[in-house]
């Protein structure tokens, strides 16, 4: 593995991520388009540009972020209620 | 004793970087603050140690500037967020480390930049629906695509962009559907060849644009999205030359992934905050910033850049980042009236051509009010508050005839995004019924989502003193 990667956790999901890449465009790269938490999941990425909030997501520290103002610096691990 | 900014400017785009660029030649005490992760705004997705040039002339001539921007002495928030501003030009400013601080400028340039506006349709609000901004963010930041097949459809050029940078990532588009007919995309061409700046980037994007104009279908748009819990097909239409469904003519496709775009629209929600005054003129994108010739806007001391006075692409922005910069340093007395003509005519009449561009875009990316006032019952109109088509045609049957009224009736415009999505919808809605609002859907503070123990900690200015 190399150090330029960073383990992803989504619910029981785990992939690996690119440090500097957008974590949106890592949950979308492996399929996971439901992130948000609004409406049952019901709900996933779409303006891209932090102005829908719909790509919020809950991390397991507690913090909630949008996953398309977020770079993927470290290892992450992120809720998944559904 | 704190630091005395001469101007703070909102927003790291192509307008905001350009205006920071010019002041700082003129020691001024300048800050700009963006929320975004690094400068560039949406158009220049700058990476520090990455490789992000493009073919495009327009684009690497931001990126420069975005370079010249970070290794500049100007105070530069990044992902910090405006709590609060008001008409004092009193701002409360979010900063990456959560803490809140305080800033009185005396000048604000606005160049907050525009959004992407979607078209309403039964089952947009599927995961796997996308727009092309969004899109294109992705591809840029990224440098490769995110899927195996993708589906683009719209109106006016950003879906034509998108789908360019997606076959220059090496993508695969499996269809590209435009609403526009052959003539109105010959009139866009034209507009575009006419400026010169654009012509350069025309042509740098050529290739892959005929690429997709020859698997392209005009005259199509999608009426419906599908799909359990992600989006799983489409429903589209073949549109007449009024851009009406031609009724019989539906088809199904299968997708996991759509983008979509009808045009963008500018973000006024801090300038509507700092009490500047908006007009609404769907020729130069909708609603817009009252400005006069300095660009001024109707707040003494607080000027716009960018999308915030006229719909117009990368071009304006970087004009009028300039110009707004020479207005403030007018305004600030380092320059006299003379200068300030010799320092501005050139770029003068370089705007006009690109507003002049920036209307034919506009002139292509109007809802189609029929199809508006006809949507669905079920479709949704607030994807925050999940408010549906039914429940805002029927505050509008009680008699309610402005955004705000409907918001409070219907909490359309209440959720996460402050209405940012869909208060231009229910401007549109109301439109088809034959209300005219010119008002931006009003804003409370905290202006972004913010938790209760960052608004409860203590408010400093820049510098660490207590306000």
């Amino acid at each position: 593995m190399s150090v330029n990667n960073h383990t992803i956790k989504f619910g029981t999901m785990q992939f690996q991520a690119n440090k500097g890449e957008l974590l949106l465009f890592s949950l979308l790269k492996n399929d996971i388009y439901a992130q948000g938490k609004a409406h049952n999941r019901n709900r996933g990425g779409f303006c891209g540009m932090g102005v829908c909030q719909e790509c919020i997501i809950e991390l397991e520290n507690g913090e909630t972020v949008l996953a398309c103002q977020t770079l993927v610096d470290k290892d992450m691990e992120i809720r998944d209620d559904d | 004793m704190t630091k005395d900014y001469d101007v703070v400017i909102i927003g790291a785009g192509f307008a905001g970087i350009k205006a920071a660029l010019t002041l700082e030649k003129y020691s001024l005490n300048i800050c700009v603050i963006d929320e975004g992760i690094l400068p560039g705004g949406q158009f220049i997705r700058y990476k520090k140690d990455g490789i992000n040039s493009s073919k495009i002339p327009t684009y690497n001539k931001g990126l420069e500037l975005v370079k010249q921007f970070v290794s500049s002495p100007v105070t530069y928030l990044k992902q910090s967020e405006l709590i609060l501003i008001n008409d004092q030009k009193e701002i409360l400013v979010k900063l990456n480390n959560d803490s809140l601080k305080m800033i009185k400028p005396k000048t604000i340039i606005f160049a907050t930049g525009a959004r992407e506006i979607v078209q309403p349709f039964k089952g947009w609000d599927l995961p796997g629906v996308i727009t092309t901004g969004a899109m294109q963010i992705l591809l840029k930041t990224s440098g490769q695509t995110f899927n195996d097949e993708i589906i683009i459809a719209g109106s006016g050029i950003l879906h034509y962009v998108a789908g360019a940078t997606w076959l220059e990532k090496g993508g695969k588009v499996t269809s590209f559907y435009d609403v526009n007919t052959f003539p109105d995309k010959f009139k866009m061409l034209t507009s575009a060849l006419a400026s010169s700046d654009k012509r350069a980037d025309f042509f740098a994007m050529l290739p892959d644009m005929l690429k997709l104009q020859m698997s392209a279908k005009n005259g199509y748009k999608v009426i419906e999205a599908k799909g359990d819990k992600k989006l799983e097909s489409i429903i589209l239409a073949k549109v007449d030359g009024n851009n009406n469904v031609i009724k019989g003519s539906e088809f199904e496709q299968k997708t996991s992934l759509l983008a979509i775009g009808n045009g963008l629209v500018a973000n006024l929600d801090v300038a509507t905050a700092a009490g500047c005054e908006t007009f609404y003129d769907e020729q130069i994108g909708g609603l817009v910033l009252k400005t006069n010739q300095f660009l001024e806007t109707s707040q003494k001391g607080i000027f716009a850049a960018g999308a915030p006075s006229s719909i117009g692409g990368a071009d304006k922005a970087e004009l009028e980042g300039e110009i707004s910069a020479y207005s403030v340093l007018l305004n600030l007395g380092k320059i006299d009236e003379h200068i300030y003509k010799e320092l501005t005519s050139v770029l003068l009449t370089s705007r006009k051509k690109a507003v002049s561009f920036g209307k034919t875009l506009s002139s292509m990316q109007q809802f189609n009010l029929d199809e508006i006032k006809n949507l669905p019952e079920e479709t949704t109109i607030c994807r925050c508050e999940n408010i549906k088509m039914k429940e805002i045609t029927e505050a509008i049957g009680l008699g309610l005839t402005s955004i705000n009224s409907i918001k409070k009736k219907t909490r359309a415009g209440m959720g996460n995004c402050q209405g940012k999505t869909c208060s231009e919808l229910v401007r549109a809605i109301l439109k088809s019924h034959g209300h005219i609002d010119t008002n931006h859907i009003k804003t409370r503070a905290p202006l972004k989502p913010t938790s209760i123990d960052i608004l409860a900690s203590e408010i400093t200015f820049l510098d660490g003193s207590k306000v």
